[in-house]
């Protein structure tokens, strides 16, 4: 008698992150650069993160799905863009320089956040956390919908990565 | 004679403060005199121990958020029975439902979205400051006896 061989159990594929979330970061980023720099920011392919060193800022949006951004600066591109931001120099090693990029991303936050809700989306921010180092890698969890989007602008490129965490990243909320 | 305006900027970030402040300075509004304050609850702190005439507030903070400081500090004024200082929100929220949250129930008199520049603090913030000197004004001359000025309403800025 043969025996057909045990079906392999079926693989469950990401869904594919959120398009309106996507379109609405686009947007965001297209918007708030376009402020900053006075030209809008040019889409490229995605690179990997490489030696460099960069400062990282990391901000979740609390609503449904709760979904986690990540902001890449090498250290040649984020005094640059930050100095465009701020209107004055800022070292990269220094702590003004994780201070201005956690401003950043909660600046593009609230322009996300108002684009979600032109698509019936609701949702909240949270507080930045913002890393520095060489090679600092986010790692999403194996199969979690995720999303890398890079730009050029005049002071140099910036990376985001978007993802859909399995268990929630614990980010601080504000007021607490 | 009229001093300097006593201004409080309430921001967890030093450098948005910095931001904040110079573009006050390049606005051409009226001079102003900071106190620095890093969240809702350090600015209560400043507000009840220095003679502030308005005060410019982040809203995403850690420990005390703005809207609540806003809310705090109204309370605050009522209870004490003074006139409450002119607040303006200077935030990265930009919905209807945050603006109608800050100037409709926290009563915030005014609502600056970030990023922001020197002309745009100048073009909304203007009357919101007049109303400040007055108050300042008032309370010069309630200081050295004088008559007092009549309060009128408080423009809603956005």
């Amino acid at each position: 008698m043969v025996t057909a061989p045990a079906a392999k159990p079926a693989v469950g594929k990401p869904a594919g992150f959120p398009t309106a979330i996507a379109d609405a970061m686009v947007a965001s980023v297209e918007a708030v650069l376009g402020t900053i720099c006075g030209a809008k920011p040019v889409r490229h392919e995605p690179t990997a993160a490489g030696d460099r060193p960069c400062v990282i800022a990391v901000l979740s949006f609390d609503g449904s799905p709760a979904w986690t951004v990540s902001c890449r600066l090498t250290d040649e591109a984020a005094p640059s863009l930050m100095r465009k931001f701020a209107g004055f120099d800022i070292p990269f090693d220094s702590a003004d320089m994780g201070d201005v990029v956690g401003e950043f991303v909660n600046v593009l936050a609230g322009e996300v956040i108002a684009q979600l809700e032109r698509r019936r989306m609701k949702y909240r921010m949270s507080l930045p956390t913002v890393l520095r180092g060489t090679g600092i890698q986010l790692v999403s969890e194996s199969g979690s919908d995720s999303k890398t989007v890079d730009f050029g602008t005049p002071y140099g490129r910036i990376q985001f990565e978007m993802f859909i965490p399995k268990v929630p990243v614990q980010t601080r909320m504000p007021g607490t | 004679m009229l001093h300097k305006l006593k201004a409080l900027v309430v921001d967890d970030s030093r450098v948005m403060r910095g931001m904040v402040m110079e573009a006050l300075r390049k606005s051409q509004l009226p001079d102003f005199e900071f106190t620095e304050a890093e969240d809702g609850a350090d600015a209560l702190v400043k507000l009840a121990a220095n003679p502030i005439h308005i005060a410019f507030v982040d809203w995403n903070m850690p420990n005390m958020t703005g809207i609540e400081f806003v809310k705090a500090a109204r309370a605050a004024a009522k209870t004490a029975k003074d006139i409450p200082i002119p607040m303006v929100m200077v935030t990265s929220e930009k919905t209807i439902g945050k603006i109608e949250e800050a100037l409709d129930q926290a009563g915030a008199d005014g609502f600056v979205t970030k990023p922001f520049t020197a002309e745009e603090m100048a073009k909304r913030l203007a009357k919101i400051v007049e109303r400040a000197v007055q108050l300042q004004l008032k309370k010069q001359r309630e200081l050295a006896g004088g008559a007092s000025a009549t309060d009128g309403a408080m423009p809603r800025i956005y």
